[in-house]
């Protein structure tokens, strides 16, 4: 009997979840109004929807547990521990799932004249590295003096504001650029931010297994994935 | 002209299996490096199995035999295969074929069942048959809670039993390894996680993963 699942933490992947749903949200709404405010409008709804959702996957995970371990009673601790993971599993697929859909009604040809979208970026280190990557490092970074940062690429200025209500970075891109720019730039954020969260929870593997003097065996990456083994 | 293949064997290649999921290269289920497959699904429903997600007979995708095999050799360096599950045996022409082209390649196969050896020769079935003479390693038997017992290679409980059915490997190979667990960090920012351990300390784990990720 080998053990096998799925993960994807729920906090990490309902801010990814945010992120598309912002965006979405934002960008659609930009389409109608082109104007700031509209944008600003939209922001709010897209939060809103973000905590319904992250409330709704939460909720699902809790309800699945309980199911699993009222059908396992008969001492079945194995799979009561395991339930969790595996709900939260299954419901954070679909959620991806749902997210890429919303992606794919945005036509690439729109014109966002202004949007704001809620990243996930506390760090402002990553974000610069994130966008410079984006660019092929052609962009210019400037910090201003209320602390945001202004990317400089393409004609277009991208403002990263730390929000002090999250406490990350929010995104605002002004001047004409098309929405498949705008998501290309998401993408690099994302692709970032994944990497950052990848580096923690590898941080806490590791942690975790030398505090309960477990070996690890291997640390490696193959093809973007990284393996670290441990023997018990 | 040179005639590459029968039509039967073409149809074949072509034929659909259903598996739960795969691992390119792992080392914690079985001797060395290997290609690792949960098939879907299991009959068995064993207390306290890890893997019921693999129970149901219509889950998981299909895959063809031919996208399989490009998957396997995808990592050349692999010592071979193992076909876990779910119940392998569930899904015996199809993997038959998969496991004769591995064989080819003088790669090894490892199959585990929940079936004991016994119950798979009197089936009767020919194509049960022919399965078994591709494995090279079967590790045998359901997964009984009450004797679970982590302290050999790969299986979960004492009853399970190791069966040498060529001269690939023997007990003095098996001795030589340990239980481990392996947790896959990935790109698309899934975290997989699979090897032996107790229930302890698989949730000791991902509890560590869980917790909220803040960058």
């Amino acid at each position: 009997m080998s053990f096998y699942t799925t993960i994807i933490p729920h906090a990490y992947m309902g801010r990814l979840a945010a992120l598309y749903t912002n965006y979405t949200a934002a960008a659609n709404v930009v389409t109608e109004t082109a104007n700031a405010t509209a944008t600003s409008t939209a922001a709010t709804a897209a939060t809103s929807t973000t905590a319904a959702t992250a409330a709704t996957s939460t909720t699902a995970a809790t309800a699945a547990t309980s199911t699993s371990a009222a059908t396992v009673t008969a001492a079945s601790t194995a799979f009561a521990a395991t339930a969790l993971p595996i709900a939260v599993s299954v419901l954070a697929v679909l959620t991806a799932g749902m997210t890429y859909e919303m992606i794919k009604d945005v036509k690439n040809s729109r014109t966002c004249h202004e949007l704001t979208i809620a990243t996930v970026f506390p760090d402002k280190d990553r974000l610069i590295e994130a966008m410079f990557r984006y660019s092929n490092n052609q962009c210019e970074a400037t910090e201003l003096q209320d602390g945001t940062i202004r990317i400089r690429y393409g004609g277009q200025d991208y403002f990263f504001t730390m929000s002090k209500t999250t406490g990350y970075y929010d995104l605002t891109v002004s001047n004409a650029g098309t929405q498949t720019q705008v998501k290309r730039c998401i993408d690099a954020i994302q692709h970032e931010y994944i990497s950052a969260v990848k580096d923690e929870i590898g941080r806490r593997v590791i942690e975790s297994a030398e505090r309960h003097q477990w070996k690890v065996e291997s640390d490696e990456t193959i093809d973007d994935e990284r393996i670290i083994s441990i023997v018990l | 002209m040179k005639r590459l293949m029968t039509n039967a064997s073409f149809q074949s290649f072509y034929k659909m299996m259903r598996i739960h999921s795969y691992v390119n290269i792992t080392s914690a289920e079985g001797p060395g490096k290997r290609f690792c497959v949960w098939m879907q699904g299991c009959r068995q429903h064993c207390v306290g199995c890890y893997n019921s997600e693999t129970w149901p007979l219509r889950g998981g995708s299909t895959i063809t035999l031919k996208k399989l095999l490009a998957i396997y050799e995808k990592a050349p360096e692999n010592e071979g295969v193992t076909l876990l599950g779910g119940e392998p045996f569930l899904q015996p022409k199809p993997l038959e074929q998969f496991c004769q082209l591995v064989h080819k390649k003088g790669k090894s196969v490892v199959v585990f069942t929940g079936y004991t050896l016994e119950q798979l020769l009197q089936m009767g079935n020919p194509a049960v048959d022919a399965f078994l003479h591709q494995i090279d390693l079967l590790i045998d038997g359901p997964y009984i809670q009450a004797l679970q017992d982590f302290s050999r290679p790969w299986v979960g409980s004492s009853n399970q039993r190791y069966h040498f059915l060529t001269e690939r490997y023997c007990q003095a190979d098996i001795a030589a390894y340990v239980n481990k667990l392996e947790i896959r960090l990935q790109s698309d920012g899934k975290v997989r996680v699979n090897g032996i351990a107790d229930e302890a300390t698989i949730e000791s784990i991902i509890k560590v993963m869980e917790n909220k990720v803040r960058i």
